[in-house]
């Protein structure tokens, strides 16, 4: 029948071995108190040094000259790439440029198109127009010709003494 | 998410540049301009030809008493003034003529002048004030030409 103090001898033992794991949570509850209580104890296990992780052991081979060469140079070139912002830049906001190049061609192209006279192929005349005013000179008369009521209204400007047509 | 950020950024870059160019365009509407055209046409009893954009004209002359058998469009000219400016522009042989439009309440005002060019100068022969609707043409006629063929000047404005 095991102590109490053996059973937490062996629980130190095992977590001087770096087996922590394999402790049950009550275990560990168990062994924090006796540290707690027990400077002895603490100072036991403080000393200890957990064995190596057997991959850790063994032998690193040291990088050669090229192989140092060839990863600095393979930094600085990377570097250089970085430090050209405006290709970059360029990549980055070809899109929305490219929208807004188009918006403002769009829109200065309507307004090219807005401002030139509109040419009428038709000549249409005026269907109720009102005459203001009209004055005619050097001894000429202003006449108001129409067909009728709702007809499209003619200024014509006779000579002294001609007659109205041929 | 990326994505999405990119697209609503081309979004709002070309919003931008839409509002800007209407700005821009806004300003040439607050000036009212107003496009003015003046067909100069020869009227004639020496031949039947008439230009067919002026089918119209010949019919409505002739309904109106004038004797006339060929109507020739023989120059057209068009411009952009602001209102209560005057366009300038010349006929046939010495007339001239100069349309001073503007708008009113929705329909055209048009003040137009037929001169002629003698010794250097040149005398109105006739001043009328007339209102349209945009895009009508007002005839004026009368004037004499050379071969006893007779002017008619048509103005419209819009």
């Amino acid at each position: 029948m095991t102590t109490n103090r053996e059973q937490l001898d062996r629980l130190l033992a095992t977590v001087g071995d770096g087996a922590l794991d394999a402790l049950t949570p009550e275990q560990v509850t168990r062994l924090e108190a006796h540290l707690n209580e027990s400077p002895e104890a603490a100072s036991r296990l403080a000393d200890c040094v957990p064995p190596l992780d057997p991959r850790l052991a063994a032998p690193v081979r040291m990088p050669r000259r090229a192989e140092w060469e060839r990863v600095r140079s393979a930094i600085a070139s990377h570097g250089a790439a970085r430090a050209r912002p405006s290709a970059g830049w360029v990549h980055r906001f070809w899109r929305p440029l490219a929208a807004a190049a188009a918006c403002v061609l769009l829109v200065a192209g309507w307004r090219t198109l807005d401002r030139r006279p509109a040419a009428a192929t038709m000549l249409h005349l005026a269907q109720h127009a009102e005459i203001n005013a009209i004055e005619a000179f050097g001894g000429s008369t202003a006449l108001v010709l129409s067909s009728g009521d709702d007809a499209p209204v003619i200024i014509w400007v006779l000579d002294s003494g001609a007659e109205l047509g041929a | 998410m990326c994505e999405f950020r990119r697209g609503r950024r081309s979004i709002v870059i070309a919003r931008a540049a839409v509002l800007c160019g209407l700005a821009g365009a806004a300003p040439a509407h607050a000036q009212d301009k107003i496009d003015v055209q003046v067909w100069a046409i020869r009227a004639t009893n020496a031949n039947r030809d008439v230009s067919p954009e002026l089918k119209e004209l010949a019919e409505t002359f002739r309904k109106s008493g004038l004797a006339y058998t060929g109507y020739k469009l023989e120059r057209k000219a068009s411009g952009s003034v602001e209102a209560g400016q005057p366009y300038a522009t010349a006929l046939i042989g010495d007339f001239s003529a100069r349309v001073t439009p503007r708008r009113d309440k929705g329909r055209m005002q048009l003040d137009i002048q037929v001169l002629r060019k003698e010794r250097d100068r040149e005398k109105p022969v006739v001043k009328t004030a007339v209102t349209v609707d945009p895009g009508r043409f007002q005839p004026v006629g009368g004037p004499k030409l050379d071969g006893g063929d007779v002017l008619i000047v048509a103005v419209t404005g819009r």
